[in-house]
């Protein structure tokens, strides 16, 4: 953005504010001089170019923030993770006998 | 696979945030398991979960446990007997449908956490039943009723 507003008043409109209120003094053509190369490069190339940066970072960094690095079909190598889980999981797995118990529940897959 | 896959750690802030909340709160025993099982067959993956289910001991009566295995696209609840009356298996369907809906659009965290809030309310608010002077007089009532 202050890329963006450095170049607006490089190009801008300060040093005619002496004419009038109206604008310019008849007869006077405004910015006969043009645009240097320089100028229209930054008003019309770094301006926008600013402006769609930091559009796509608002858009961009949530889910980047979210951490949403998971795409469905890619494979998973991370090692297992379990919240409220038994305080040593691989011999509490290792132990386990699933009896008779029923159990209730659902599956599903995507 | 680049480094830095699996679960972000604000995700897993988050998926521990909701497994306390639903003890606290509801006084419902959740954990959750995120990772791939090794299986031969993915036909064995309910068998594996119940598994770990009784892999939680002394817990699995009362236990809520769900499974996510990114990597093998399948997702698990399992219910003990004391659970599955405060979450019935209808809830745990509703709860694996929000999940593999937002799986399905990459949202693991997001998915677990809207589960575990799914069940929570099912569940209804209690007071967590960890309570062994609470346990003991029901099991003594049933020792004295057995003994006529």
């Amino acid at each position: 953005m202050l890329a963006a507003a450095a170049a607006l008043t490089a190009c801008g409109g300060d040093q005619r504010v002496s004419s009038n209120q109206l604008g310019y003094d008849t007869g006077v053509a405004p910015g006969t001089e043009g645009l240097s190369l320089l100028e229209g490069l930054a008003l019309y190339v770094l301006a926008p170019g600013a402006i769609l940066l930091l559009v796509a970072a608002l858009v961009w960094l949530p889910g980047v923030l979210r951490g949403t690095s998971y795409r469905p079909g890619r494979a998973w190598s991370a090692p297992p993770l379990w919240f409220g889980g038994p305080p040593d999981p691989t011999a509490a797995v290792e132990a386990a006998t699933p009896g008779s118990m029923a159990r209730g529940g659902a599956s599903g897959s995507w | 696979m680049e480094a830095g896959e699996g679960l972000s750690p604000r995700q897993q802030e988050r998926i521990e945030q909701a497994v306390e909340r639903c003890k606290v709160e509801n006084g419902l025993d959740l954990s959750v398991l995120v990772g791939d099982l090794e299986l031969e067959d993915l036909g064995q993956f309910r068998a594996a979960c119940e598994r770990l289910h009784a892999a939680l001991g002394e817990r699995s009566r009362t236990a809520v446990l769900f499974v996510v295995a990114p990597g093998q696209r399948r997702v698990e609840i399992v219910t003990g007997p004391e659970a599955r009356r405060r979450v019935p298996d209808r809830v745990s369907a509703l709860a694996v449908l929000a999940m593999t809906g937002a799986f399905r659009e990459g949202d693991l965290g997001g998915g677990i956490v809207e589960a575990a809030k799914q069940i929570a309310v099912a569940a209804g608010r209690r007071a967590l039943p960890a309570a062994p002077d609470k346990a003991e007089p029901a099991k003594t009532e049933v020792a004295v009723r057995s003994g006529h």
